[in-house]
């Protein structure tokens, strides 16, 4: 068959492409989710002081590798907001570093390589790890229902001397505990 | 409270603690319900407003994270409180995201309510925002029942009604029984019911209120017809009646007030009223309560002293009128006898022997005798009529005179005699005289026959601590065994021969002393001598 006229060609691209726009028309409601509750994850988490050099230092949402769908949403969401009077400040970020001062550290990546590169880098920071499905992260998003769920590894959070509060732990669909002392 | 007071006592008690406990445990009542009421539903508010932000605080991070499902299973737990109608959460913009609703036919608003409480009948109504930090994420609804105001009130009125009911019922039997102690003396009713004097209480108005034992006896009438009839309708003078209790309202009491209580059987009674008024707490006077005492015994004795006095009297005068026709009546025989006979003596001397003059001497001195015999019982009756003087009386001096008399009639016997001075006694002077007279005149008689005649007159205390007075002598004495008759009038322990007497003189002096008050004795030795003793009451 020859696409010798250029009018099916455009129609027929449009329809292959008709799926992709719905596609992409979840996919913004998904990033919007995401952000907002990247946000809101903060009001349940406890950081150690030393998180903090002074009362009013930034607090950080890192994003590795994240779209920049994703960053616009979450510039949005936290513009002007505070976590305990630390004003929220986004970083793009390509490397990771130790010393980064990541408080939320969110992994847009569906490569497990990277991924578990990236954590590997932050494992002794108190970052809290913001995974998309790789179940490496503290915190771990899945879509189930058409909704966005998580899963949540306690032990990680407190390895990190995270303590994350019950109430989002109830809402999580999966919970690894954290071992508890008397063991 | 007049009312109060007639009622019986134990009526009055089990009013006054009906009233009592009624009232108290009313006003008890009506003042918790009150303050319940009015506490009750603000109290509610409070408690389901904090309910309410309890949920809110749950529901936050299932409102953050959009997870009704979580949220749904948490509002279902309250099913547990029976009292929550309505439990709804909302998210920020109004829609309802969870609820739970504890009937099907109720159900949640569609769309948040403004933030606050309220009661609507019998539900508090409470909407609260759910607050993340400083930004509202949501709002909670909840619908609960409360009591209504009616059934609290009902409930706690009928809790207080019944513990009004049984108190009663625990208290009314214990007090009634306790009454009985201090409002039912038994002791003093018996005590009036004792009284053999007939005891009534009278009104102001004069109706008999209460009346004892005796006075239904005295009266011969029941005491329910007696009570509440006219004092005065028992007596034979009821205008009298009436005056006595109308003084002892005027002037609080009277004494000895005579009346005559007439039995429904004709009986009449004397009697003599005592009475007084009594008051109640206040100083109110209540009535009279009166005393009667029979005095029939005494009044029928006055009678017959009176009837004796009379009979006396009449008896004295004709003692009187008795005397005095002897001592004409009897004399003149005598005066015919005595004269006569010395008419004899003089004029027909030479016709009559010595025989014949010693008859008609001995007939005179026998007629002289008899004169004197009828001198001394007029003596001894006037004695017992005589009015007597009450004086002080000095009888050393009138035992001297009497010596002094005795000395001058017989010149010729030398008497000793001791008289102590200054005895003053309480007497008539005449019939003091005539004791004396008496006793010292017999000492003087008694004494002739001794050689060395010794009288004594004085005074000395008897074992009982009266004044014994004393006439002594050391004559002829007699035998104490007839000393029973020494005064006995006409009783003579000598001859005639021996000691000239009529027997009369001690009598006499025994009845002087006897009006005195006295008392008279006399101790004789024969031979050696005799004391006679008396004694003058002061």
């Amino acid at each position: 068959m020859a696409y010798s006229n250029p009018i099916t060609l455009f129609i027929a691209l449009t329809i292959a492409a008709l799926p992709c726009y719905a596609a992409i028309a979840d996919k913004s409601l998904e990033y919007k989710v995401k952000a907002a509750f990247l946000y809101k994850f903060s009001a349940y988490v406890d950081w150690p002081v030393t998180a903090f050099s002074s009362p009013t230092s930034p607090f950080s949402v890192c994003l590795v590798d994240s779209n920049d769908q994703f960053n616009a949403t979450l510039e949005k969401v936290v513009n002007g907001e505070n976590v305990n009077g630390h004003p929220v400040v986004v970083r793009r970020i390509n490397t990771v570093e130790n010393e980064a001062g990541c408080h939320i550290l969110y992994i847009g990546a569906s490569n497990p390589q990277r991924t578990a590169q990236v954590i590997e880098a932050v494992h002794n920071s108190y970052a809290l790890t913001v995974c998309d499905g790789a179940s490496r992260g503290i915190i771990d998003f899945l879509i189930v229902d058409n909704r966005v769920r998580f899963n949540i590894d306690d032990e990680a959070a407190k390895q990190k001397g995270l303590v994350i509060s019950s109430k989002l732990l109830s809402l999580a669909l999966n919970v690894k505990r954290r071992a508890s002392k008397t063991e | 409270m007049r009312r109060l007071a007639e009622l019986r006592i134990r009526t009055r008690l089990t009013i006054i603690i009906v009233m009592t406990c009624t009232i108290a445990l009313l006003l008890a009542g009506v003042i918790i319900v009150a303050y319940d009421n009015h506490t009750y539903q603000s109290q509610k508010e409070k408690s389901l407003s904090a309910q309410a932000k309890i949920l809110a605080s749950a529901m936050t991070a299932s409102l953050e994270f959009d997870d009704s499902r979580a949220a749904q299973e948490y509002l279902a737990q309250l099913a547990t409180n029976p009292q929550i109608i309505v439990a709804a959460v909302y998210k920020s913009n109004g829609t309802l995201f969870a609820s739970y609703s504890s009937s099907t036919s109720v159900q949640p608003p569609n769309l948040a309510e403004p933030q606050g409480s309220r009661v609507e009948g019998n539900q508090v109504i409470i909407s609260s925002s759910i607050l993340q930090g400083q930004r509202q994420v949501g709002s909670v609804y909840l619908q609960a029942s409360i009591e209504s105001l009616l059934s609290r009130i009902t409930r706690y009125g009928g809790i207080f009604l019944l513990a009004i009911g049984v108190a009663l019922l625990l208290t009314l039997p214990i007090a009634l029984r306790l009454h009985y102690a201090i409002a039912n003396p038994i002791y003093a009713r018996s005590l009036i019911e004792a009284s053999l004097d007939p005891l009534i209480t009278i009104s102001p108005n004069g109706e008999i209120t209460d009346v004892n034992s005796a006075t239904i006896d005295a009266t011969g009438i029941s005491r329910d017809k007696l009570i509440g009839t006219d004092f005065s309708n028992y007596f034979t003078e009821p205008t009298k009646a009436k005056e006595s209790y109308l003084q002892v309202f005027k002037e609080g009491a009277v004494t000895d007030y005579p009346l005559t209580i007439r039995n429904i059987n004709g009986k009449l009674i004397d009697v003599l009223y005592n009475a007084s008024v009594y008051k109640d707490e206040h100083g109110e006077v209540l009535g009279v309560f009166a005393a009667a005492r029979d005095v029939t015994a005494r009044k029928q004795a006055e009678l017959e002293i009176n009837r004796r006095t009379a009979e006396l009297q009449v008896a004295n005068q004709e003692l009187e009128a008795f005397s005095y026709s002897v001592s004409h009546d009897l004399r003149a025989p005598l005066r015919a006898i005595d004269g006569f006979s010395l008419a004899l003596l003089e004029d027909c001397s030479d016709m009559l022997d010595d025989m014949g003059k010693g008859y008609l001497s001995r007939v005179r001195a026998a007629t002289q005798r008899m004169g004197q015999l009828i001198d001394d019982m007029l003596e001894l009756a006037r004695i017992s009529r005589v009015e007597m003087r009450h004086e002080a009386i000095n009888l050393s001096t009138i035992a001297m005179e009497v010596l002094l008399d005795l000395k001058k009639s017989d010149e010729n016997r030398e008497v000793e005699w001791d008289v102590q001075p200054d005895l003053i006694a309480m007497g008539d002077p005449r019939l003091l005289r005539v004791v004396l007279d008496n006793l010292i005149g017999n000492a003087w008689k008694y004494t002739s026959r001794q050689s060395h005649p010794h009288i004594e007159f004085g005074a000395m205390s008897n074992p009982e601590g009266v004044t014994d007075y004393f006439v002594r002598d050391n004559g002829a004495g007699f035998n104490m065994t007839y000393a029973d008759k020494l005064f006995g009038a006409f009783q003579r322990l000598h001859a005639t021969t021996e000691f000239p007497g009529t027997g009369v003189g001690l009598a006499i002096v025994q009845r002087i002393i006897h009006r005195h008050g006295g008392r008279v004795r006399g101790e004789g030795v024969p031979d050696q001598g005799a004391t006679f003793y008396f004694s003058l009451p002061k």
